[in-house]
């Protein structure tokens, strides 16, 4: 339970990254929250098979992270947590494609097998994405570019209220978990028996706590709308070069394979 | 600076949390709210800025409490929650500081001078770029108290602003508390400390106001807290001697 509140610690840890002033950090949150769900797009539209038309995919996780100057380790280490549910929804196609697709080194490889390390691939493509988003841009820029650009009050509200509810509700599991345990004997965890209790318990002191939290940011002028100063910013060329950019390259790699033409090409010169 | 007139507080289940209660604070001045357990207290904080609806009238700083005047009233007037951690919810101290002047629709620069003014103010420097989840409480209190400051409140409200605090936090928070200009309304059952900021007590009992005169002479006699339901300090030896 401990860890619960370690992570928690660790999603707010990777935002406090983005009060960086590099070329990146800097930029409009919109160019980045487009740019961001174009290249995701473009990595998740490519055929379940496919995994070397995906490799230019890497460049822009490595330039961003090169320009923003954030460790690459911090971000792979985060996006690893996806892997096993990524796994668990790619292991079927193990038992059920097993058609052969290709050799490497006399060893063949089956249309499973590509298909479990395509999702594999652009899941860490796709998670790191989000993570360099959070990592480069402040959440309060962030939701400022969600209503910017016309999304749905409530829907940019609730991400608003269940991201800063994160550590509250973490909080209050921790504390309650330690009332338990300090309790319970020698027995790990909580109970099956207490389970529901002790999810009712929370659910309602959650509540309770959510509501102070809220009349904590009344008092301080939230009135669910962006102040003043965030509103009606234009763009600046610079998020503009960027956007083009990133959704140029996201559609050249997805339409023209390189690494295949690449293999091609050294196949024809030897 | 703050006018209260009839006012009084109550819950949508019909429970009335206080009853016609009417005081005034002159500018600068620092006043004890004092009562036992549910006698009204909290529910007067929060209806000073609105958070609970209530009747009667408050004025603050000159400004009527309505609907259209809610923004101000709340620029006007802070409020220090009893449990720090309801009030720093962002991932950083900075932001947390910075959520009440960005809302005010204050530049980022202006936002970032009013952060590090309140920080330095508190001698809180090195909490900045912190997370409230890896601080302890004392200096959770001290960075809830700069995210009013930041604020510039003209009158600042504390709802048991010395609650978690350990010895030396709590004589911090009597010196900080002292040195700010601020006119200032604390609910507390800390008598000790009351006596330390404020030259004035308001008790209430049962949601009402049951006296109102200069703490030294209030927080001391036993048979009016006794009646308040609460234990005066020293047990109300220094008044009997």
């Amino acid at each position: 339970m401990a860890d619960l509140r370690a992570s928690v610690y660790e999603i707010y840890s990777l935002e406090q990254l983005a009060g960086g002033g590099s070329v990146i950090h800097t930029l409009d949150a919109r160019a980045k929250l487009a740019g961001t769900f174009f290249y995701i797009v473009s990595v998740m539209s490519f055929n379940r098979h496919e995994l070397f038309g995906l490799a230019p995919f890497v460049l822009y996780p490595a330039v961003v992270l090169a320009l923003a100057g954030i460790p690459a380790g911090m971000i792979f280490r985060r996006s690893l947590a996806a892997l096993p549910f990524c796994l668990f929804a790619g292991i079927s196609s193990l038992f059920f494609d097993r058609r052969l697709l290709f050799t490497i080194g006399g060893f063949g490889v089956t249309a499973g097998w590509a298909a479990l390390f395509a999702i594999l691939f652009r899941s860490l493509l796709c998670v790191s994405a989000v993570l360099i988003l959070v990592a480069v841009t402040p959440f309060r820029e962030l939701t400022g570019g969600l209503r910017r650009l016309h999304l749905p009050v409530l829907f940019i509200s609730v991400f608003e209220m269940t991201y800063r509810y994160l550590g509250t509700l973490a909080g209050e599991a921790l504390s309650m978990y330690r009332g338990y345990s300090l309790r319970a004997g020698v027995k790990k965890g909580v109970e099956m028996r207490d389970m529901g209790s002790f999810a009712g318990q929370l659910l309602l002191r959650s509540f309770d706590r959510a509501e102070r939290v809220y009349q904590a940011m009344k008092c301080r002028g939230y009135q669910g709308a962006p102040p003043p100063g965030e509103r009606g910013k234009a763009l600046k060329s610079r998020d503009i070069v960027f956007l083009l950019l990133l959704c140029g390259s996201s559609l050249l790699f997805r339409m023209v394979n390189f690494p295949l033409l690449i293999g091609r090409l050294i196949s024809c010169l030897i | 600076m703050l006018d209260i007139e009839n006012l009084s507080v109550s819950y949508p289940d019909g429970t009335r949390a206080v009853t016609e209660v009417g005081f005034r604070l002159a500018r600068g001045e620092s006043a004890a709210l004092i009562g036992a357990n549910g006698a009204g207290k909290t529910s007067l904080i929060m209806a000073l800025v609105g958070v609970l609806p209530s009747t009667g009238t408050i004025r603050a700083g000159g400004t009527l409490l309505t609907k259209k005047s809610l923004a101000e009233i709340r620029r006007k007037v802070g409020v220090l929650f009893q449990n720090p951690d309801d009030q720093l919810f962002m991932a950083s101290i900075y932001d947390d500081i910075a959520f009440g002047p960005r809302n005010m629709g204050l530049s980022e620069e202006e936002t970032a001078r009013r952060v590090d003014e309140s920080l330095a103010l508190l001698r809180i420097e090195q909490l900045r770029g912190k997370t409230a989840l890896k601080m302890s409480g004392g200096e959770k209190r001290m960075a809830a108290l700069a995210t009013l400051l930041s604020m510039k409140p003209d009158i600042m409200l504390f709802d048991e602003p010395t609650a978690f605090l350990d010895p030396r936090a709590r004589r911090n928070l009597i010196n900080v508390l002292n040195s700010l200009p601020h006119t200032k309304l604390i609910a507390t059952h800390d008598l000790a400390f009351a006596e330390e900021v404020c030259g004035r007590a308001v008790l209430l009992r049962e949601g009402r106001l049951f006296a109102d005169g200069p703490a030294r002479e209030l927080l001391h006699d036993a048979a009016l807290m006794e009646a308040c339901g609460v234990e005066a300090i020293d047990g109300g030896q220094r008044s009997l001697s």
